[in-house]
């Protein structure tokens, strides 16, 4: 899975809002957690990179290749 | 597969110019669009002109509002606003160049913006004016910010209407005189299911929607074969769009990828079309080059057919889309092959979006049947809107749309399209086991069959009922069903009026609404014998449902009905 590591300038979303398909910036505070004004959800950057894997394992498919013949069959 | 390359130049000069040496080095025809307020930068211009020099790349306009009108889209302007952009933009491009533009684009170009380019400029041959099915689901995804509606329009390349621009044209007379191209390739699965913004032809936003691991990004590839496999389907016509912004490659703040991987990804799916265009696989085309071939190699009124897989989710499931001048059904073949979203441009209603318009904000095509948006199968206290077959036997009701299927067969002539899905089995609590198979005939005309093979079972003593609960919307809330008439043999029987009532006749003729708002009447009519029902519906269920029950005898193997949209005013 994906290693993240915090970047200066990227826009970080809730984690929480994303499982529901809503892209909502989330802010840093000043004691290191991020906070989200439309969900409840708190969290370090490092917590926050776990639930954007967690997001990842919806798309049982990423990692296959499927040509146009084994779309073809599917 | 045909193939357009766009690039829309800005201040992000870094990311712009490594855009320049992919296209260039990979030898693929550009098209590049030149944002209306960019005709001023100094960088920008030589740039474009270099590569229209050196490579023969074509150039043409990327509308945008100008830098004394709101900070808006182009499409949301007024009418006078809209003048003013077009004027500005093409007097500017005719100054650099000395010729007039062939191709034009933004993200949405309405009916009353593509009059005005047309009026204006009528060089303009091909223009870039929808994204399929973006709308309710994105303008959600960006916390309800992202006012952008072009749903209930094509995937692929069309002729736009004179008076709604994403409605295919009737007729030459109808047609507004370009060929449309849609902004990216979407996928035919997930444009329904999910963002069709995260699931496109943009490396950059497949990794906003974190379908990448790192550099591992299959779903490029496979996404660029989806829509390869459409030759299969169309006569061996299929179109693919990349058209990534510069703003995307370096410290794009959406994307958590270094930019190392974001312009990897860009590079390496380019470099997989350069493989097929090898292979001779694909060929690329400039963009109006594209508008001369389509007007060549694909008439007006060319029925498209798309089949959508299941590429990323590994759900197994499978939808096919049936686009003609007439309508634009899609087929949920998960769901039992139940009509999953049903959008009638027979009506050709009339719409344009801006200041000026009554909807200002809505391109999007409305719909009669959106199982996503209305409910559909799964509900807290009603169904909405969908299509079914119910079974009773004994006393027991099953529902076609719990049974999977998939596509077995899709066949052409002409314009016509048959769709057989391979067989459900039923399991009735008796012991009692049917198996059916659904075979849809899509015509061009507005008919639309729909047969159901009883394959095996006795069905002698069951009653089948074709269900279609519709309405008609453009978003998730209901519009005012007031105005609707329900028909029973043609007759009107009642208006609409919220009030649950169901109207029923044995050995029916037909049962019908008529949708005054968009022009259209919708109906059921049984080949055979059949009790038939009109129902309308109330506030909590804002809908209204058509249905004809069939008793079959021992020898009957199939039951047929049409589900017809007509053009009725009121």
């Amino acid at each position: 899975m994906a290693e993240y590591k915090k970047t200066e300038g990227v826009i970080y979303r809730c984690p929480l809002c994303l499982f529901t398909l809503n892209d909502v910036p989330v802010s840093e505070y000043e004691d290191g957690i991020f906070r989200c004004v439309k969900c409840g959800y708190n969290g370090s950057f490092e917590d926050m990179a776990v639930h954007y894997n967690n997001f990842r394992s919806r798309y049982k498919l990423m990692e296959k290749r499927l040509t146009l013949e084994e779309q073809r069959k599917l | 597969m045909i193939f357009n390359l766009i690039h829309r130049p800005c201040g992000h000069y870094e990311s712009y110019d490594f855009q320049r040496k992919c296209a260039h080095e990979l030898n693929f025809k550009t098209t590049i669009l030149i944002p209306s307020r960019q005709f001023d930068n100094e960088r920008v211009m030589e740039s474009v002109k270099e590569d229209n020099r050196n490579f023969n790349d074509e150039i043409g306009i990327w509308l945008d509002p100008l830098s004394d009108m709101p900070d808006t889209q182009v499409w949301l302007l007024s009418r006078e606003d809209k003048v003013k952009t077009v004027k500005y933009s093409v007097d500017a491009f005719i100054k650099h160049f000395g010729y007039p533009p062939k191709c034009v684009g933004n993200y949405v170009m309405d009916s009353q913006l593509i009059e005005i380019l047309k009026d204006y400029c009528p060089q303009v041959t091909t223009v870039v004016a929808g994204c399929f099915e973006e709308g309710v689901k994105v303008f959600h995804g960006c916390n309800n910010s992202w006012y952008l509606f072009s749903e209930g329009m094509s995937w692929n390349p069309w002729y736009p209407s004179k008076t709604q621009s994403v409605r295919p044209a009737e007729s030459s007379e109808d047609w507004a005189g370009v060929v449309a191209v849609p902004h990216l390739s979407r996928d035919l699965v997930l444009g329904y299911e999910g963002r069709n913004d995260f699931f496109a032809s943009h490396p950059a936003n497949i990794q906003r929607g974190l379908a990448n691991d790192g550099v591992i990004h299959n779903y490029d590839y496979n996404l660029v074969d989806q829509y390869r496999m459409q030759e299969d389907y169309n006569n061996g016509f299929s179109y693919y769009q990349i058209h990534v912004s510069p703003g995307w490659f370096f410290g794009n703040p959406n994307i958590l990828d270094s930019s190392e991987t974001t312009c990897r990804l860009y590079r390496e799916t380019l470099e997989y079309l350069a493989s097929l265009k090898e292979e001779g696989k694909l060929i690329d085309m400039h963009l109006s080059e594209f508008g001369e071939y389509y007007k060549k190699n694909v008439p007006l009124g060319t029925t498209d057919v798309g089949v959508g897989k299941d590429i990323l989710f590994g759900s197994g499931k499978h939808y096919m889309w049936v686009l003609n001048s007439s309508y634009r059904a899609l087929v949920d073949t998960f769901q039992g092959g139940s009509v999953g979203d049903l959008r009638p441009y027979i009506g050709k209603y009339e719409a344009f979006t801006g200041v000026d318009s009554d909807k200002p904000l809505m391109n999007s095509y409305p719909y009669l049947v959106q199982s996503q948006y209305r409910s559909g199968l799964k509900h807290h206290h009603e169904d909405g809107a969908r299509t079914t077959l119910f079974v009773t036997l004994n006393g027991e009701t099953l529902d076609m749309c719990n049974y999977p299927s998939k596509i077995d067969k899709v066949q052409r002539t002409g314009n016509d399209v048959r769709l057989e899905l391979k067989p459900v089995t039923m399991k009735f609590k008796d012991g009692s086991v049917f198996e059916i198979q659904t075979v849809y005939d899509f015509y061009a005309n507005g008919e639309i069959g729909l047969t159901r093979r009883l394959l095996s079972g006795d069905f002698s003593k069951a009653e089948l009922c074709e269900y279609i609960k519709a309405c008609y919307g453009f978003t998730e809330y209901p519009e005012n069903m007031k105005g609707i008439s329900l028909l029973l043999n043609g007759e009107k029987v009642a208006d609409y009026g919220y009030n649950a009532k169901i109207y029923s006749k044995a050995s029916v003729g037909s049962v019908a609404a008529v949708i005054p708002a968009v022009n259209t009447l919708l109906e059921l009519k049984p080949c055979g014998e059949a009790t038939g029902s009109v129902c309308d519906g109330h506030h909590f269920s804002p809908f209204f449902t058509l249905k004809l029950k069939y008793t079959p005898d021992k020898n009957t193997k199939e039951i047929k009905s049409w589900l017809n949209i007509k053009k009725q005013k009121a």
